[in-house]
């Protein structure tokens, strides 16, 4: 396996399973400035992909392409097969893909099951079924007895995971998960991981940005190297930490920052 | 256990129940109806009457009713109209307008109001929304919207222009006093008939409030792109907002028409009209359902009171309205309705802290 | 032909039919291809106008820039103004063109108190907030107001007369109201770019937060910024009690075209406040002597209208503090 792969992702990795979300060529201005150029990856049923990068590579402006926040400039985006790149937001979700946000974004004068009812009515309309499936989640993500607190009153971890099981009651196909450990406790981080789990065994699809390294290696079955808005390798955990183009634009990228 | 948490006990199994919403509402829309009646009570040789007339009681019964009405689309969706008066003016001018030019039922030109009031709303919204207005520039958009139609009507001579529009007598539509007329000879019926009117607003509110659209609408309020991420069309339901809020409005200005005797285009498209709409909403308590009811309450008798009691004094009833206005967006912005809730919360805070000093 | 627009009644109501809408601009295009004086006139009239509209918006324009509030009490501090030019010069026998420093001054304070005791504790809430507590504000001034002095429009006594350039007609009250309004703008914007306190209103309305970070004082800021807000409305106000006469309602008409000229010029901007104030003061003018009735307001509305649509940030969006 080769972590040499710059835009023709996974071309020679064999991948188990029918491809979900695939990216090609997408690119993304914003008034002069190129933050994405040309990305390629696809991601398949059940795997867990990191998404990693240095800060400004344009991990969270890929999100935004694909989640439909704002459509890429060049390039697509395909959903099980379809094009999702230029629908709106709404129509991507209802059509399996969700999203959270790197800064939380609680509804916060709704309850916090009223928060997960609002991604579950995209499956019913009736208040009923869809109190049925957010409780589900929220029992999943072990915010079940917060189920009646104003979202805004939570703490930072339980916030987070609410922001998942808002997104996890749309019942996705595939989740994109926005730094969603960064600010949990080591014990509430394990417990994210032990979820992530879980819904890969449920058959969705994941899709993690997420700057413990040790997390990434840890879960993810393939990761996907951005730098400067370019995807500069991809391919197992071990041998893309490894490979010397990401070690430099990881250092080129901490120098940017400091 | 105290008597007082019993009864608190017991109040909470009760709120609990499927029916609780049922008894509230039939307990709230009795006392409304009883209301004249309550007023005329010899209370040690005072009536509240002599405060509190019938006629400020439909004052205050149409301000809650339009409030519930601005709630719908401002309150739960959060797009914060400062332009409510363009709609209550159009319910007003198609009523009048057909009823006295065409000779047709009030009722008809009250649903004809109501449909071409929705469709401007329609129109503000499709642009606004379309545009992404936000925060101020939206507010100050609803308010142009509403301007420009205080101007085009004041300069349309086919609407009478600055004049307005005198009631036709029922005769001259072919109808007699009564409720299909519109028209009553006193004020007891019109009274019983804008609590009608409130009570059908405050329905569709409350099946709104428990249905998803509902949800949807304060997930917007809250947070437009966490929402439209897990699947919330909020362009389409931020315009059904517009849309319904815009209706009911126009329906009040139709009721507002056939109550008093005169409108003209300062009247009904007022600026001061556009508060008039919202205020009650916003001192209630913004996105509740009792709110608009309770603030209207609160504000329009206090400001006729004022108005009648110190006649000499022009201008102290909007001086009670800012007054109002600052103290509440500044010391309670959800709403007289809120303070049960955080009296509870001061109270439990309070008694928290002495069993921990215990 | 006396102040046009904002002091004439509506003119008698012309019949109904696409001629009252084309007719007046056929009417202005023939008058353009043969050149008739009254343009001239026109154009004299406008220029008065807009300057002294300029200079209504200019206090809603800083205080929006700096800290982000729609100030709807403005419209009332410029009727403070005008009454405190009045009273200065009926009571005190001071000359009006004193009064208007006088009613500064007063205005600076009555700024910072409101800016202090409504808007100041709920400038981080949602801006709807601001916006009900400043228009709480203007309820209850106009009505005190209206409380002291009654709701008769009042007038301060001063007999200017006119001029005539060229033909042109020209009243004084006008043309000094004019003077005073681009005098204060020029002094305003020397202020922002010569001074350190200029420089540092500036830099806040830039950026809060970097304001913070480089040790401004924001929150003074803010009052003092609202304080020259509320003075720069009561010179605006001061210079059209000048010649023309007000009541405690003249206010709304002012704030709401001033609204229009701030978001025609660009929040926070100021040459956009002068050529929106231009823009506006053309259109009331010309549209009040060639359209029926009040309906260059209509225009005005539409204009501002399209602004907020398509080019939110306006004409100068952005471009100075």
């Amino acid at each position: 396996m080769s972590a040499d792969e710059t835009n023709a992702p996974d071309a020679d990795i064999d991948r188990d399973g029918e491809q979900i979300l695939s990216v090609e060529g997408v690119g993304k201005r914003f008034s002069g400035l190129q933050a994405l150029d040309d990305v390629d990856m696809t991601v398949n049923r059940g795997e867990i992909i990191g998404l990693i990068g240095p800060n400004g590579a344009g991990k969270t402006t890929l999100f935004n392409c694909i989640s439909g926040a704002f459509p890429p400039t060049s390039g697509t985006v395909k959903l099980d097969g379809d094009v999702i790149s230029g629908l709106p937001a709404h129509k991507i979700a209802r059509a399996g893909l969700a999203r959270t946000f790197q800064i939380t974004r609680p509804l916060e004068e709704l309850t916090v099951v009223e928060n997960a009812m609002v991604g579950a009515h995209i499956h019913t309309r009736r208040r009923s079924e869809a109190r049925e499936i957010a409780m589900e989640t929220l029992e999943f993500v072990g915010l079940a007895d917060k189920a009646e607190e104003e979202a805004g009153e939570l703490t930072v971890g339980a916030q987070k995971r609410l922001e998942l099981a808002r997104a996890v009651s749309t019942r996705p196909e595939i989740l994109l998960l926005d730094e969603i450990m960064a600010g949990l406790t080591p014990s509430e981080s394990k417990q994210m991981l032990d979820l992530f789990r879980q819904l890969r065994e449920r058959g969705t699809s994941l899709l993690i940005i997420e700057h413990d390294m040790k997390a990434i290696i840890n879960i993810s079955d393939y990761v996907k190297v951005l730098d400067q808005g370019k995807g500069i390798a991809f391919g197992a955990p071990e041998t893309v930490v490894e490979d010397d183009r990401v070690i430099e634009a990881y250092i080129g990228g901490f120098d940017v920052d400091a | 256990m105290s008597a007082i948490e019993t009864v608190r006990d017991r109040y909470r199994t009760f709120d609990d129940q499927r029916y609780a919403p049922l008894v509230k509402g039939v307990a709230l829309f009795g006392l409304l109806a009883a209301l004249p009646t309550i007023i005329e009570i010899d209370v040690a040789g005072m009536e509240l009457a002599a405060l509190l007339s019938l006629k400020v009681l439909i004052l205050t019964v149409i301000y809650a009713y339009t409030a519930q009405a601005w709630n719908i689309m401002s309150g739960y969706t959060g797009q914060f109209s400062f332009g409510h008066a363009a709609f209550f003016g159009i319910g007003a001018y198609a009523t009048q307008a057909l009823v006295v030019d065409a000779a047709v039922n009030p009722w008809i030109g009250m649903l004809v109001g109501g449909v071409l009031a929705g469709g401007y709303g329609l129109i503000i919204g499709a642009l606004s929304f379309r545009f992404k207005l936000q925060g101020h520039y939206f507010a100050l958009a609803t308010l142009a919207f509403a301007e420009l139609l205080r101007f085009v009507v004041t300069n349309m001579s086919e609407l009478n222009g600055a004049n307005g529009y005198f009631k036709a007598f029922p005769r001259d539509y072919g109808a007699e006093y009564g409720l299909v007329a519109f028209q009553f000879q006193n004020d007891l019926p019109y009274y019983y008939l804008i609590v009608g009117f409130l009570l059908v607003v405050t329905l569709v509110s409350w099946v709104i409030k428990n249905s998803w659209v509902g949800l949807y609408f304060f997930a917007i309020r809250e947070d437009e792109r966490a929402a439209a991420s897990v699947g919330v069309p909020s362009f389409r339901y931020k315009l059904i907002g517009v849309a319904v809020s815009a209706f009911f409005t126009a329906l009040g200005g139709a009721y507002w028409s056939m109550y008093f005797n005169t409108i003209r285009p300062d009247t009904v498209f007022a600026l001061f009209k556009n508060v008039e709409l919202l205020l009650p909403a916003v001192v209630g308590g913004p996105g509740t359902l009792l709110g608009p009811i309770v603030g209207s309450f609160i504000v329009t008798p206090v400001s006729e009171i004022a108005r009648t009691t110190f006649s000499d004094i022009n201008g102290l009833d909007r001086i009670i309205y800012g007054a109002f206005l600052v103290a509440i967006v500044i010391y309670s912005p959800r709403g007289v309705v809120s303070w049960p809730s955080q009296a509870r919360a001061l109270w439990k805070r309070v008694r928290g802290d002495e069993e921990v000093s215990e | 032909m006396g102040h046009l627009v904002t002091s004439v009644a509506p003119l008698p109501l012309q019949g109904g039919g696409l001629g009252r809408f084309i007719d007046p601009f056929v009417q202005f295009l023939t008058d353009i291809t043969n050149l008739e004086p009254v343009l001239l006139q026109l154009l004299a009239f406008g220029l008065l106008l807009g300057g002294v509209y300029a200079l209504t918006a200019l206090g809603l324009t800083m205080i929006f820039g700096v800290m982000d509030v729609i100030n709807f009490a403005h419209g009332v501090f410029l009727v403070v103004g005008m009454y405190s030019v009045w009273l200065v010069s009926e009571m005190a026998g001071i000359s009006p063109f004193l009064g208007i420093p006088i009613a500064a001054a007063v205005l600076f304070v009555l700024g910072v108190v409101v800016h202090v005791l409504t808007v100041e504790p709920i400038i981080e809430a949602p801006q709807q907030n601001q916006l009900i507590a400043t228009l709480g504000v203007l309820f209850i001034i106009q009505s005190a107001i209206e409380i002291v002095f009654t709701p008769d429009p009042q007038q301060v006594e001063l007999s200017l007369g006119s001029i005539q350039v060229g033909g042109v007609f020209i009243p004084l009250g006008q043309f000094y109201a004019l003077v005073i309004a681009l005098g204060t703008m020029l002094a305003v914007r020397a202020f922002l770019n010569r001074t350190d306190l200029g420089r540092k209103i500036r830099g806040t309305a830039d950026n809060r937060d970097g304001a913070r970070y480089v040790g401004i004082n924001v929150r003074r800021i803010n009052y003092l910024t609202f304080g020259i807000g509320a003075a720069l409305a009561s010179v605006a106000g001061g210079s059209i009690a000048l010649f023309q006469r007000f009541d405690p309602f003249t206010g709304e008409t002012y704030l709401i075209n001033a609204f229009v000229i701030v978001i025609l010029g660009g929040l926070g901007s100021f040459p956009g406040a002068f050529v929106g104030g231009l823009i506006v003061g053309m259109i009331q003018v010309f549209g009040g002597y060639y359209l029926p009735g009040t309906t260059a307001q209509v225009l005005i509305f539409l204009l501002f209208i399209g602004t907020l649509l398509v080019k939110p940030e306006g004409l100068f969006g952005g471009a100075e503090a």
